[in-house]
């Protein structure tokens, strides 16, 4: 068994980011404390597999990712890789130019906190899981890929139409709380 | 290079993830094209509300909890479920 304190040192300061990540992927709170729990014991118990020198952060949340998929995933439809090939690029930018000088400006300060929150929740999580590791979370194309053992390419492509599908999602908001008119945007 | 071409790129460029000749020549279109800049400019005010959005408090006890049951799994104790 590793060395729990060396364990702990280099871990532990994660923690908070972990749970950040877990709660957008269960969406529950409750779930996220066990995901990320879970997360930790079984990284400790793999510890000595890890090299040393690479890329700490990046195995726990192979780690994190893997338990979410095997455990928490949720039952419904695996949607296809190209869903949401239909929505175009700078897709919100472009419907609030419609609606009027500024209105995107406006409308990114109206949006609220969940309402963003809500428009990442529904994206399913293939396209979810990268939309959470590199906004949230900040990691590069190359350290999703390691992630989430796929292609960088596919890594783009999940990513890129799990963006717009949030901004189309957001766009509805935005008409639905009248921060712009649906009869110009 | 055209608008088309640089709304292809876009994410790319906000996420820092061209190479340096692409990002050149992204930029040199950005200088002459208030329009393409305004929409590199709202994505990355995307990524910045999205972020700013999942910030969250962890819950209290959960770093404890975490130690306690590492610390069971070193003395072979049974774990909770």
């Amino acid at each position: 068994m590793a060395d729990r304190e060396q364990f702990e040192a280099l871990a532990m300061p994660l923690m908070p980011q972990l749970y950040r990540a877990a709660l957008r992927m269960t969406r529950n709170p409750a779930d996220a404390e066990d995901l990320v729990q879970e997360t930790y014991l079984k990284a400790y118990r793999a510890f000595d597999t890890f090299v040393a020198g690479t890329n700490l952060k990046a195995w726990l949340y192979r780690i994190l990712t893997n338990t979410y998929i095997n455990v928490y995933r949720s039952k419904a439809r695996r949607p296809s890789e190209v869903e949401y090939d239909d929505i175009q690029d700078l897709y919100l930018y472009r419907r609030l130019q419609e609606a009027g000088p500024s209105a995107e400006s406006e409308v990114i300060g109206r949006l609220q906190e969940g309402e963003v929150i809500e428009a990442l929740d529904s994206l399913p999580e293939i396209f979810r899981i990268p939309v959470i590791l590199a906004d949230v979370e900040g990691f590069q194309y190359k350290e999703i890929a390691e992630i989430l053992e796929i292609p960088i390419g596919t890594v783009m492509s999940r990513l890129h139409r799990g963006r717009r599908a949030m901004e189309k999602q957001l766009h509805d908001y935005a008409i639905e709380h009248g921060y712009v008119d649906a009869g110009t945007a | 290079m055209d608008c088309d071409r640089v709304h292809l790129q876009v994410f790319r460029y906000v996420d820092g993830e061209l190479r340096s000749w692409r990002r050149v020549r992204v930029e040199r279109h950005l200088r002459r094209c208030p329009d393409c800049l305004g929409g590199v400019e709202f994505e990355r005010r995307i990524k910045i509300v999205l972020r700013r959005s999942c910030e969250v408090e962890v819950p209290p006890g959960l770093a404890d909890r975490i130690r306690r049951a590492l610390g069971e799994g070193d003395t072979g104790e049974e774990q909770p479920v």
